[in-house]
């Protein structure tokens, strides 16, 4: 069998508040299949956010490993760190984060420009992508100019466009209306089965999470089935 | 996964670095003592030139390490520049180099610690400078030369958008106009000075055409603004203004820095023309006191290829008495005929003939008029009270020496040309009579007894430097081997070049023609030394000094910088995340700072050229009694201009290093944790 996308061994975490340390992920392990799709709950401050983070190579872990198909991250220079966030996966935040001086297509355009594609062709994969998140009509606005769920289109477009194999979504409908974040979900739901991303989806709505093939749940620091 | 907190030293980094730092050394070394040598350079250029070559290198060693040791490398650099302080103190002991100090003709242990240090420091300095730029290039990972969606990023950072092109347009060529305009205005009303060029009246009509569109756009703004809601106000970050009044800072620096120099250079060239007005470019002389084959030497040296005249003279110092008035001056023999190859001499009479120095007979027994161009040269109530004191007095008393004498004997006595401030001084107007005394006489029963004689004033010469006006007096070349009986000895010949700038080399190669011994030159520069090395340090010293005014201007956009990293940090975060290198957020950062400093620079440059443009055309007014110079000279030099640029960008890209390198380490999650 190949290896798994992602696999976290025994990762632990924590942080340093003043004197005290915090230890927030304590021996977390789990593994993700390719394609597959996840949601990860628990209740506030639990630290979803930081295992996310720590999966996604953003913040190394204190300590354990983090594999991404087979390939132990903690061994990656600066450079290839870089390159795997901007080829490998595709990050969705509760806030849509982007850039409000450009427009939507040049926000879903910028991984390709980090990639050192041309402005055409990353325009042009841009495009693509803000297609198939629905988003044809609204390419020349700016984040200003659309409404909160638009935005966070723009921000699954912008995640996906150089086709990662691993998407991190952080709450992404947590700051939209029930309406909105279930055409979000169903977006999510759908691209994965697309695209064959495989995605770890956090998220506090429990409805969303169960229709989820696959559950799981950040509990004292462990990561467990649901 | 990310960079382990302790890096490792890279030793072959350090040792390629000190291999290259010793290099550098070594070929400063050998530099300096070759040019010193076998080159015509002042010993200030090959100083220049052979640590400048040296700076160069440290900075291109340090670029390179920096691939090699994938980052800044400063502990590598460091320990190679502390090993390259010990080597160059042992190298330098050995060579015992010639001390700074006047004390002693060696280098004392305590200097060459501090030559050590110093050469230690500039290489971990300069060399980290450079590794700053190959760090901007990836040097950490695989070079990547491309600055596209970072200039992008920057652009919008610094609110780069057609309305603010346009401002800072319009702010960076108004206010230049507007002056340009003003001198041109100048120049045309009191009719002085080049006339006004089509160019110059298109810039300011451009200037002004610029301030009214200017004007309607600011208006439009307001307009728009007073459409919006009642107290909803534009938004615009604090960055936005600190932006601005860092371009201002560079600006006004850069300003300062370049009119302050050009005027400077403007007093240096003034000096300079004067000096060659009065002085030939370069002195041909003997060792020995016996220059009698003066009249075989002249056309072989007119025939040296760079030599543009040639003329004998001779000098001596002597007393000088008119009336009641006496006093001392340099007695100098030309040859009108040729001195005028060689020096401005014939150009500065304002009264009588050059030639009739040596023809008396022709110096009229009438009362010379000055001539017509004198008056423009000199107007202004100071000439009047000169023309009252000489001119007005020889009218009046005229026959006052002259009846005495034989009038035939009057006629044969020889001319004499002096300086306009002399002939105030002895009250002596064309054709007044002065008696000249030398104290090398013949020997008498008490010593040797003075030897006198009279003169004709046959010109006035005026230079503009009062020391040559109030000290040079001149007599034709036989009369003066006569009254210092010298044969047919001449103390020397005056040259002049065709380069101003090479006399010292041409004057090695007129030498060279000659056959060498006995015959030696002195070139202007080595005869005037003091006053232009005086010269020299003052404008060094102001150079640094308003390089300080652009170093504070350099702070304004550190300080800009790191309020901006602060302001987008979240966005540094999600650009990582995004899989942007450590590089390419430093190079948004520098490539602000940088425009920044370009911007300012810019706009300080037209500033500075309009500001020397309306001095040169409006004409400063200053005292002549101090100065000896009417207006306020200024020459504008385009390398100088090209200096004060490269200063600024090379002092703002330092002020960006440190934000930009702050922004590069940020971790992703810094600007995510936030919220």
């Amino acid at each position: 069998m190949d290896a798994p996308l992602l696999e976290a061994r025994d990762v632990h975490k924590s942080y340093w508040m003043g004197e005290k340390e915090i230890h927030v992920l304590r021996g977390a392990s789990f593994c993700l299949r390719k394609g597959e799709m996840a949601s990860l709950v628990g209740p506030s401050g639990v630290g979803k956010s930081t295992f996310l983070h720590v999966i996604g190579t953003l913040d190394p872990p204190t300590r354990g490993q983090v594999l991404f198909e087979g390939n132990d991250a903690s061994a990656m220079s600066e450079q290839e760190l870089a390159a795997f966030r901007n080829r490998a996966v595709g990050f969705v935040f509760q806030f849509h984060y982007l850039l409000p001086e450009f427009t939507a297509l040049e926000n879903a355009a910028m991984p390709g420009l980090i990639n050192r594609l041309s402005k055409q062709a990353a325009e042009a994969q841009a495009r693509e992508m803000l297609e198939i998140v629905g988003l044809a009509h609204r390419m020349d606005h700016r984040p200003g100019e659309l409404s909160g769920g638009e935005q966070q289109r723009v921000a699954l477009a912008r995640a996906l466009v150089l086709k990662p194999r691993l998407l991190l979504a952080d709450e992404p409908t947590g700051n939209l209306d029930e309406a909105t974040g279930e055409g979000i979900h169903q977006l999510l739901v759908e691209l994965n089965q697309k695209l064959g991303i495989g995605a770890i989806v956090v998220t506090h709505n429990p409805r969303l999470a169960e229709r989820m093939p696959r559950r799981l749940r950040l509990h004292e620091g462990l990561v467990v089935d649901a | 996964m990310s960079l382990p907190l302790a890096r490792r030293f890279r030793r072959r980094a350090f040792v390629l670095a000190f291999v290259l730092f010793a290099s550098a050394f070594a070929a400063q070394i050998a530099l300096r003592s070759v040019l010193g040598n076998q080159s015509l350079l002042s010993p200030d250029a090959v100083l220049g030139v052979s640590f400048g070559a040296e700076a160069v290198a440290f900075v291109v060693i340090g670029f390179a390490i920096s691939f090699l040791a994938r980052g800044f490398g400063g502990r590598e650099l460091g320990a190679a520049a502390l090993l390259l302080a010990l080597g160059a103190f042992a190298t330098l002991q050995r060579l015992k180099p010639p001390s700074f100090s006047y004390d002693r003709f060696f280098a004392s242990t305590q200097e060459l610690v501090i030559w050590a240090g110093l050469t230690g420091a500039a290489a971990w300095l300069l060399g980290l400078w450079g590794a700053s730029a190959g760090v901007l290039l990836g040097a950490a990972g695989t070079p990547d030369l491309s600055f596209g969606y970072e200039a992008g990023i920057a652009r919008t950072h610094l609110r780069l958008n057609r309305r603010t092109l346009f401002l800072l347009l319009a702010f960076g060529l108004i206010p230049p106009g507007l002056l340009f305009g003003a001198g041109v205005a100048a120049t045309r009303y009191f009719h002085k000075g080049p006339e006004a060029s089509p160019l110059g009246i298109a810039v300011a009509a451009a200037s002004v055409l610029a301030a009214l569109v200017l004007i309607a756009q600011w208006i439009r703004a307001r307009a728009a603004l007073a459409k919006l809601e009642p107290g909803q106000r534009k938004k615009r970050p604090a960055t936005v203004v600190m932006t601005a009044i860092s371009i201002a800072g560079v600006a006004v620096g850069v300003w300062a820095l370049t009119v302050v120099l050009s005027v400077m250079s403007g007093f240096e060239a003034d000096l300079k023309h004067k000096i060659l007005g009065t002085n030939s470019h370069g002195l041909l002389l003997k060792y020995s006191n016996d220059f009698s084959e003066w009249k075989a030497v002249m056309p072989k040296v007119a025939a040296v290829p760079g030599v543009a005249g040639v003329s004998p003279f001779i000098l001596n110092e002597v007393i000088l008495s008119h009336g009641q008035t006496v006093t001392g001056a340099e007695l100098k023999g030309i040859d009108p005929a040729t001195v005028g190859d060689v020096s401005e001499l014939p150009r500065q009479v304002i009264a009588g003939e050059l030639s009739w120095v040596t023809d008396p007979a022709s110096i009229p027994s009438t009362v010379v008029e000055p001539h017509a161009d004198a008056a423009s040269k000199l107007e202004g109530p100071e000439y009047e009270q000169y023309l009252d004191d000489t001119l007005k007095r020889r009218q009046s008393h005229r026959d006052e020496t002259d009846k005495k004498l034989d009038p035939d004997a009057v006629k044969n006595l020889p001319g004499i040309c002096i300086g306009k401030e002399m002939s105030h001084q002895l009250r002596a107007w064309v054709g007044d009579i002065i008696n000249v005394i030398t104290p090398l006489g013949e020997m008498g029963p008490t010593g040797p007894t003075p030897r006198s004689r009279a003169f004709r004033t046959a010109c006035i010469l005026y230079s503009g430097m009062y020391e040559y006006d109030s000290k040079f007096v001149y007599i034709g070349i036989p009369e003066a081997q006569r009254f210092f009986k010298m044969g047919e000895n001449v103390v020397g010949l005056e040259l002049k070049f065709k380069d101003v700038d090479a006399a010292r080399a041409e004057g090695r190669r007129v030498v060279a023609t000659l056959g060498g011994f006995p015959y030696r030159t002195k070139d202007w520069a080595e005869l005037n030394r003091n006053l232009f090395s005086a010269l020299k340090l003052e404008k060094l010293a102001m150079a640094i000094i308003l390089t300080f005014i652009v170093l504070v201007a350099c702070f304004n956009i550190l300080s800009t910088l790191i309020m901006l990293v602060l302001e987008k940090t979240k966005e540094i975060s999600i650009l990582k995340s995004m899989g942007a290198r450590d590089a390419s957020v430093m190079k948004i950062f520098v490539i602000e700072g940088l425009s920044i400093g370009a911007i300012g620079t810019a706009m300080g440059l037209l500033l500075g050229l309009a500001s020397c443009s309306f001095i040169e055309r409006y004409g400063l007014q200053l005292d002549p009694d101090v100065y000896y110079i009417s207006n306020l000279p200024v020459n504008a030099d385009a390398g100088q201009f090209v200096a004060v640029a490269a200063i600024s960008l090379a002092l703002s890209y330092l002020a960006t290093l440190y934000p930009a390198t702050k922004a590069s380490r940020l971790s992703p999650v810094d600007g995510l944790r936030e919220e």
